[in-house]
């Protein structure tokens, strides 16, 4: 490796340190997509099991202000070793199945007077 | 048949059979990969290696760009024949897309680089491409947290990569005409 790749890559590495300029912060609402198909949009706090076939089974669970994918039939298990999450977003690429927390007050708000 | 005829049949023989040999470890080293690292990626989930990668990467510096994609679009559809899920496919098609042109480009155009440096550009590309995907299939921008992550991943791996690549070339016992 010379000079010029080693600024390459800390240029990179910079760059992509940018994202971390979005704020994170914990979410509310969990939408579990298959696809672009909402298959799940619910509060983080409701305790639930969604189970959704495809490809692949999922098992997913909600749970305490935390969200996971507890059980996969997809070759790596990738999404059940990530574990819990409670804000960004996770994904079983072959099951096409995607969880999402995201902080929208409205919707609890719908949720709780509905 | 002249001497200038028998030489350039030689060359093309010979590139037949490399790019014969790199399809064929590409192929066997995703389906190793995929195979591994289903079992030990809880130490860090979802980070690969893209150890196949080598193959492209080698492809790239001692063929051409013509053949460095077949091997990309070879080890692609091997992915998605070992998972048979699309969207792995649509993964792998573009993240090796992104990563070969950017690794093409800098190759190419610019000589200031070695072989670790553009793998490195290529992995963390591979990555781009892939966070691009779960976006636009997702509709949600959350993944681009990822980012940081993948991009150090990619560079260290990438960098490794890179190096393995050019050990081998150097290591080879024939000799292309193009320069790597």
């Amino acid at each position: 490796m010379n000079r010029a790749d080693i600024i390459l890559c800390g240029v990179l590495i910079v760059i992509s340190l940018l994202s971390l300029l979005i704020p994170i912060v914990d979410g509310d609402i969990v939408t579990i997509k298959q696809g672009k198909n909402i298959i799940y949009n619910g509060s983080i706090f409701q305790s639930k099991v969604i189970e959704i076939d495809g490809d692949y089974y999922n098992k997913i669970e909600i749970e305490n202000g935390k969200v996971r994918y507890a059980y996969a039939t997809c070759p790596g298990h990738e999404c059940v070793n990530l574990g819990w999450i409670s804000h960004g977003s996770t994904a079983c690429v072959p099951a096409s199945t995607i969880i999402i927390v995201s902080n929208n007050s409205k919707a609890t708000v719908d949720e709780i007077a509905g | 048949m002249r001497n200038g005829d028998t030489a350039k049949m030689n060359q093309r023989s010979k590139t037949v059979a490399t790019l014969g040999l790199l399809s064929a470890l590409a192929i066997v080293l995703s389906i190793f990969e995929n195979q591994l690292f289903g079992y030990i990626n809880f130490i860090i989930p979802g980070i690969k290696p893209g150890i196949s990668n080598i193959t492209v990467v080698f492809a790239l510096a001692v063929l051409d760009f013509r053949y460095a994609a077949f091997i990309a679009l070879i080890k692609s559809t091997a992915s998605f024949l070992a998972t048979g899920a699309i969207t792995v496919l649509w993964f792998s098609l573009v993240g090796s897309t992104l990563s070969l042109l950017g690794m093409w480009l800098i190759y190419k155009f610019t000589s200031c680089f070695t072989l670790a440096g553009i793998s490195a550009l290529g992995g963390v590309l591979a990555n781009v491409g892939q966070v691009i995907v779960m976006i636009v299939i997702s509709d949600s921008m959350e993944f681009i947290y990822y980012m940081p992550v993948l991009a150090i991943s990619g560079v260290l791996f990438g960098s490794i990569i890179g190096i393995l690549a050019k050990y081998c070339i150097n290591k080879l016992p024939i000799k292309f005409d193009k320069k790597s």
